[in-house]
């Protein structure tokens, strides 16, 4: 089944939104990424310049401002609500598992 | 040496092959500095370098300088510690000789978008080249079949009938090769892998070969037998390429001047149009007024003088014509006819039409009859069925009351007879159809198959 795009968001693209939490450069999103998740996840340049462009077309983000070569952008409403939302995603996910693997229940 | 340039024949998304290719070519201590027409390397210290090809699907070769969106792309691969080391068109090369700098593309779904943005321009050509090319092929057809002989006794014809072949498997076999990868990338991206690039090189060196014969072909055919001399096609051979090297001039010229991308397009299309629609017919017909070709591909006969009658400019020939009237009428007293042999042949095929007859302004003209035929002879045997019923077609259409005749008197193989005069007559592997003006005797069918090559 192809990827709807944006219905689920991947890793890269999760902690590319996250960053941009507050205005960030290219640049910056490359190096926060990787201190973030501690090197775990690696976004690369020409898939981030890419995810950026999806994201203006999506106005999930907005350009701020550009300085020479680097222009910074920061999430949108649409942005964070769609990040609220994978959060919601994830935090299921991770809740059912802790229910019937840690906790050791049974199916409803 | 310090320079190195080379041609490549890597297909434009072939990003697994050309990133290979330079990895090696840099071990051996050549990077690639620029791509032009061809790849242009310089020295440096051998070793194990990276190369990443990747594509920006906005960049515009016709742009007399990258766009801000190329150069801030470019800035934020560099800071992720890779080397631009050339671009073409939408094509982006970088490299890096660190291990820990983490790849360009780390997204496969988002990869494949990317490549299939970059490639739509190309798939465009590909696809008009290869409509252009099928309208062209299915001209050629119906060519052959409606009138084999002239197709394939003339080698232009089927130069270009193999031409835009080529052109059509080329394209065709491109666009497929790009749409079956494209599917599997996606499939595979879904899983979240990278699919390399299937290596097109060997095919697409086989079709340059496939073309390169068949000019090599056409240029021993047009320069031997009966079609040694200069004629239009060699014209359009050297007027293309100079209007290709006048084109590609101007739109480099235009860059380096900064003139904007749609205004360069522009004149681009403009004189593009102007150079090869007007400009190669134009060249045909400078050609032929100036006698070099009379016909497309067929040799014309030796024009000795011209004279005026009626109002119109009628040309003297004397060429050496292989039956004569004087031949089938020995008595005949007359200086005055003039003989005119139009003549063509490829490696598979060759004709002749011949045609006696006296000077228009020449009073006592009908007295001296028109002996009119055509002559051709069947190289590659698979062809004989197809050239004599051309030819055998042609007889009956313009013959009074064809019959079979008797081929002995002849000396042929086969004869056809008529009752205005016209013959077909096979000899061997020659076919000759005659438009005699009179009956023709005994003898003077001995004759005829003598000039002929009768059994």
């Amino acid at each position: 089944m192809p990827r709807l795009k944006f219905q689920t968001l991947t890793e890269q693209m999760f902690y590319v939104l996250l960053c941009l939490r507050q205005e960030q450069c290219g640049m910056e999103i490359l190096d926060q990424v990787d201190a973030l998740t501690g090197g775990r996840v690696k976004v690369g340049s020409g898939t981030l310049y890419n995810l950026l462009e999806q994201f203006l077309d999506a106005e999930m983000i907005r350009e701020t401002k550009v300085e020479g070569r680097k222009r910074s952008y920061i999430l949108t409403e649409a942005g964070r609500k769609r990040l609220a939302e994978e959060y919601q995603r994830i935090s299921a996910q991770a809740e059912d598992y802790k229910k019937l693997m840690i906790e050791g229940g049974d199916l409803p | 040496m310090k320079k190195l340039a080379q041609w490549h024949f890597f297909a434009f998304w072939d990003r697994t092959g050309i990133q290979h290719h330079l990895e090696e070519m840099a071990a051996k201590g050549w990077m690639l500095e620029r791509i032009g027409l061809l790849y242009h390397y310089r020295r440096c210290t051998p070793g194990k370098y990276r190369f990443c090809v990747t594509y920006y699907p906005d960049a515009d070769p016709s742009d007399p300088a990258p766009t801000e969106g190329e150069q801030d792309f470019q800035a934020l691969v560099s800071y992720a510690g890779w080397e631009l080391a050339a671009t073409n068109a939408q094509m982006q090369i970088f490299c890096t000789d660190r291990e820990d700098v983490v790849p360009i593309e780390t997204d496969p779904v988002l990869e494949v978008e990317n490549i299939h943005r970059a490639m739509k321009p190309r798939l465009s050509a590909n696809r008009s080249n290869a409509i252009c090319g099928l309208v062209w092929m299915v001209y050629g057809l119906l060519q052959c079949l409606t009138e084999p002989v002239r197709f394939w006794s003339i080698p232009l014809f089927q130069l270009i009938s193999m031409f835009f072949l080529l052109e059509v498997a080329e394209s065709g076999s491109s666009l497929l090769a790009y749409s079956r990868w494209r599917r599997k990338a996606r499939k595979a991206a879904e899983e979240g892998e990278f699919l390399a690039t299937p290596n097109l090189v060997p095919l697409n060196i086989a079709f340059i070969l496939v073309l390169v014969a068949a000019f090599a072909l056409y240029f021993a055919a047009a320069f031997t037998g009966q079609n040694n001399q200069f004629n239009e096609a060699i014209w359009i051979f050297l007027l293309i390429p100079i209007d290709t090297v006048i084109v590609i001039a101007a739109w480099k010229g235009m860059k380096r001047l900064g003139v904007a991308k749609q205004t360069n397009k522009m004149v681009l299309n403009i004189g593009s149009v102007f150079l090869f629609v007007v400009g190669v017919p134009l060249i045909i017909v400078l050609a032929m007024g100036s006698g070099l070709a009379e016909r497309p591909g067929v040799r014309g006969g030796t024009k000795l003088d011209s004279y005026r009658w009626d109002g119109t400019t009628y040309y003297l020939y004397l060429d050496e014509l292989p039956l004569k009237m004087e031949d089938l009428q020995p008595d005949l007293a007359y200086d005055g006819y003039v003989s005119k042999l139009d003549s063509t042949e490829s490696f598979f095929a060759g004709s002749f039409e011949a045609e006696q007859s006296p000077r228009m302004d020449d009073p006592d003209k009908e007295q001296y009859p028109t002996l009119e035929y055509e002559c051709v002879t069947v190289k590659w045997k698979a062809l004989w069925s197809l050239l004599y019923n051309d030819m055998y077609q042609k007889f009956h259409r313009l013959s009074l009351n064809p019959v079979s005749g008797d081929p002995v008197p002849w000396d042929a193989d086969q004869a056809w007879t008529s009752d205005g005069g016209e013959c077909l007559l096979c000899y061997g592997d020659t076919i000759v159809f005659l438009r005699l003006p009179f009956t023709p005797t005994e003898a003077q069918m001995q004759v005829i198959g003598a000039a002929f090559g009768g059994n």
